[in-house]
């Protein structure tokens, strides 16, 4: 297949978010359960399933086989759903608490050239959430539909007061979806450099004018010494950013430097 | 990796990748503070620095001009000798006794100068700007980094034999010279354990390219010949006109320290320390330098005796005989 994914993409269609949220209010708080990978969040990262694979193993996880409605795909959500023309897998709504944040990671299932493509619909946002892909912010709205390559790295940290919610929809590609992506194209707002990575590329530049300070860092062999080393100096000269960033750049690092033997 | 560093100021950092992106072409500069390289080969020493978190996070990316303005701003040590071979010869077992002396920046089969060296054959553009950057290179890479440095050796990739013209070029007063071994000799260690070069296909556009679908109908033992042959024959015509020195692995290590000091600029204790290298160098790796000729040969077989002798054994004796000329007139006082 010819077509390229973007990186990410704001669909044409839009959904009516204060309904949405409404509608997420009516549910139940105790539908409400953790996220499955326990290993890569702090704070509440949650969810509500609305389509759920029949072979998983909790109704927020990935499975193999076939997708169902839940008991909370209620005729509200599957009109909702009804407006994509594609065959859904999983479909769940995702709530990151204040202050939470998920690490840095790539969903390789979803690269996979017939992989399914996931597209999220802000419920409840602000500007205080930073949704960084490849290390950039992604500016989505409430009640925009975004495409997001979610193969490539990418984390969600909530700097604000109030829960992030979004309905999360996995797909099967086909020829609407792809034509939706390249519709919506032409207009997708620019990804912005996050607070984070701007202060990290801030940091660097003023390390690499200080041979005594790339000493100091550069002498490092062990990581944990290195990162708290680099946060602290960074800090006391008024750079801030997270260890994620650091993460980030060194994982960039890497890849710059193995990508010379891909083909 | 961050942007343009502000000072321009590249001490403590080598260049350790350039390649081309589209039409432009950029350098990687990672950080070495003052440690030697002293590892048996450039990517050795580049894999033990990308060990450090340091050069993961804070790796410099640049183009080509950052190379320019820094050798303008602090010039490396200007080379004192190339060795060029055809593999399976000694020549890393010479760089690493070189490698040893504090007097030495020894540069085994740097990446990034073979990257130049190549250019043209990709980019058409490049014939114009090669001389100018490949200087620039071997200067950032041949920076005093603990102050005793007085000495560059370069040793090269076997397949870097095609592009002396454009070496002899750009360091016209550097002397060099051409390490090899009896063939089938070469032959039967790249038969057990083929280097790139040997592999089609593997180091990417080259003279040594054969025409599409040939190397793959080819047996193993006549490529191998092949690819030897045209080493060898290159390195033979590159000699007789360019002014390069024959030396036979036979000769190792007892040369290094005798007809070739001079070129590799070793006075009689930096002999001294190169030759102690080797019992050291020899002991730990336990590999190199036993007499393993008679060993080799006897594991030749029939077809790759036969294709050895018709693709690389000419060029060999016409090096073998060039040798001798040379020999013969070093020992005659001028």
């Amino acid at each position: 297949m010819s077509f390229i994914l973007p990186a990410c993409a704001r669909l044409p269609m839009r959904f009516d978010s204060q309904a949405l949220g409404a509608a997420v209010e009516a549910l139940p708080l105790q539908a409400w359960q953790p996220h499955f990978n326990t290993g890569y969040y702090e704070g509440d990262w949650s969810g509500i399933a609305l389509r759920a694979y029949e072979d998983a193993s909790t109704p927020l996880a990935p499975g193999q086989g076939e997708t169902q409605a839940t008991e909370y795909c209620d005729e509200f959500w599957q009109a909702q759903l009804a407006r994509l023309k594609v065959g859904l897998c999983s479909v769940r709504l995702l709530r990151l608490g204040p202050g939470g944040s998920i690490r840095e990671h790539r969903d390789y299932d979803l690269g996979a050239p017939n992989g399914n493509l996931r597209l999220h619909v802000p419920i409840v946002t602000d500007a205080q959430v930073d949704f960084l892909l490849d290390g950039r912010k992604v500016p989505m709205q409430a009640g925009e539909c975004w495409f997001l390559d979610l193969s490539r790295p990418h984390r969600v940290e909530n700097h604000g007061g109030s829960s992030r919610i979004h309905l999360v929809i996995d797909c099967c590609r086909g020829p609407w979806l792809e034509a939706q992506i390249v519709a919506g194209l032409a207009d997708t707002p620019a990804s912005q450099p996050s607070r984070g990575s701007e202060a990290f590329a801030a940091f660097s530049a003023h390390m690499h004018a200080d041979p005594v300070l790339q000493a100091e860092l550069a002498a490092h062999e062990d990581s944990a010494a290195f990162t708290a080393a680099v946060l602290a100096l960074a800090a006391a000269r008024g750079y801030r950013f997270s260890d994620d960033d650091l993460r980030a750049a060194m994982s960039r690092g890497r890849s710059d430097w193995s990508k010379q033997w891909r083909v | 990796m961050a942007g343009l560093t502000l000072s321009g100021d590249w001490r403590d950092w080598l260049p350790i990748r350039v390649w081309r992106d589209a039409d432009a072409w950029s350098v990687d500069w990672c950080h070495f503070g003052n440690r030697p390289l002293r590892e048996p080969f450039f990517c050795d020493s580049v894999e033990l620095a990308l060990r450090r978190p340091f050069n993961l996070a804070f790796r410099q990316n640049t183009g080509m001009d950052a190379l320019l303005e820094w050798q303008q701003r602090s010039p490396g040590l200007p080379p004192t000798a190339f060795i060029l071979h055809a593999s399976r010869c000694g020549s890393t077992l010479m760089a690493q006794m070189l490698a040893r002396l504090d007097s030495h920046v020894v540069l085994s089969e740097p990446p990034p100068l073979d990257a130049l060296l190549r250019a043209h054959h990709h980019d058409p553009a490049a014939a114009a700007w090669q001389p100018a950057r490949i200087r620039a290179l071997l200067s950032a890479l041949a920076q005093s980094r603990q102050g005793g440095e007085r000495a560059l050796v370069v040793k090269l990739d076997a397949w870097n034999i095609f592009e002396l013209p454009l070496l002899r070029r750009c360091f016209p007063a550097t002397p060099w010279i051409f390490l090899y071994r009896d063939p089938l000799e070469i032959a039967i260690s790249q038969l057990h354990s083929p280097g790139r070069h040997m592999v089609p296909g593997l180091i990417g556009a080259s003279p040594l390219d054969m025409p599409a679908g040939q190397a793959a109908s080819l047996s193993r033992p006549e490529f191998i010949a092949r690819t030897l042959g045209s080493v060898l024959a290159a390195g033979f015509d590159h000699c007789a006109n360019h002014g390069g020195l024959a030396v036979n692995y036979t000769e190792l290590p007892q040369a290094v320290g005798g007809r070739l000091a001079g070129v590799l600029g070793l006075d009689a204790s930096d002999a001294i320390i190169a030759q102690a290298g080797l019992h050291e160098h020899a002991k730990r790796r336990g590999e190199l330098f036993e007499p393993d000729r008679e060993r080799k040969r006897q594991a030749a077989d029939e077809a790759t005796r036969t294709q050895v002798d018709r693709w690389a054994q000419t060029p060999y004796l016409a090096l073998e005989k060039l040798r001798m000329q040379q020999c013969a007139a070093e020992a005659t006082p001028a």
